[in-house]
């Protein structure tokens, strides 16, 4: 059988963290693009907010999160797209874990997608997000993006994967 | 989620015009289903059906958030009749395509009732998850996808159903 769900391109940080993860050239040979992530920041806080851009573009971004968060829950809207993950004050060796899903990614429509992210910890703190995401843009996504809303760099061991789903 | 064969699609469609429902059918032979809409509807709330059974055996649980506030809803077999696997209803995006995933976890057994998973974004309004129940043992075969209160789903929305094998 045919392979539909492949691996495009991978990243596993090294020594020292990294400003940033960027996944470029992403062919439009796919119907759409997952990206799962295991990433823990040098924030001097907890948990922490990593942003991502598409194509390099700053604006036209909307996202609704649902949050449990401490035992609480809680709805908000915001104008850029992210995920959560572990800041540098939660329990050691814990990253948070995220996953997108960008349907139709190469499309001529505005992008929709589908954003799940948890940061537990082992004290206060943990919390789960699921959200969703619009980029008002009709261009294809061919990069994506990924930094610390606070600029600290994302640590060691931190992994980031994309795939390509095919639906034939 | 499993990598190469394991993940197989097995029914695809794109509507090139409004149509008041979408089938796939022939999904047996995995062990889950996962389904991915990139989904526009222009009015009502939009549903499943396993099996395109109408009978008053489903149940469903949601959370959900507007962007202002969280809020649960529970509709039971006595509210929901026979429309099925209710999502979600009200403030749907008619501009934007939303991003929905469903699994039917162990679909294919003819011993239990079925449990669906689902992530629905709708991405002008609210963001949410739900747990739906059909109380049938029958294995699924197909999927009946429609809008309840006369919406249709709009020209451009995508349909896949994937198979996922255990071995």
């Amino acid at each position: 059988m045919a392979n539909t769900f492949e691996l495009i391109s991978s990243t596993v940080v090294g020594s020292g963290g990294a400003s940033s993860i960027d996944f470029t050239s992403i062919p439009s040979t796919y119907k759409d693009l997952v990206v799962l992530l295991s990433i823990r920041t040098n924030r001097g806080g907890n948990p922490d907010q990593l942003v991502v851009k598409f194509n390099g573009s700053s604006s036209s971004y909307t996202q609704r999160t649902l949050e449990g968060f401490n035992g609480g829950t809680s709805s908000y809207s915001n104008t850029y797209l992210f995920a959560y993950v572990n800041g540098n004050t939660s329990t050691s060796n814990t990253f948070g874990n995220a996953s997108l899903y960008l349907p139709n990614y190469a499309s001529s429509q505005n992008k929709s997608l589908s954003i799940e992210s948890a940061t537990e910890n082992n004290s206060s703190a943990g919390g789960e997000f699921p959200a969703a995401g619009l980029w008002s843009n009709t261009a294809a996504i061919t990069s994506i993006g990924l930094t610390s809303t606070t600029a600290d760099l994302i640590s060691q061991y931190s992994t980031a994967y994309l795939y390509g789903v095919k639906n034939a | 989620m499993a990598a190469g064969s394991t993940y197989t699609p097995i029914a695809t469609t794109t509507l090139g015009s409004n149509q008041s429902s979408v089938t796939l059918s022939s999904l047996g032979g995995y062990t889950d289903l996962r389904i991915v809409l990139n989904l526009k509807i222009t009015a009502g709330g939009f549903a499943i059906k396993p099996n395109s059974n109408g009978s008053s055996i489903y149940s469903v649980t949601n959370l959900r958030g507007n962007g202002t506030t969280a809020s649960s809803t529970r509709l039971t077999t006595g509210d929901l009749g026979g429309t099925g696997l209710y999502l979600f209803n009200g403030s749907v995006s008619t501009s934007n395509f939303n991003t929905v995933t469903l699994d039917f976890l162990n679909y294919g057994n003819s011993t239990t009732y079925k449990t669906m998973l689902a992530r629905f974004n709708n991405t002008d309004n609210f963001v949410g998850t739900t747990v739906g129940l059909m109380q049938s043992t029958t294995a699924i075969t197909s999927l009946y996808f429609y809008c309840d209160g006369g919406g249709q789903l709009a020209s451009g929305s995508s349909i896949t159903a994937y198979g996922i094998q255990a071995a």
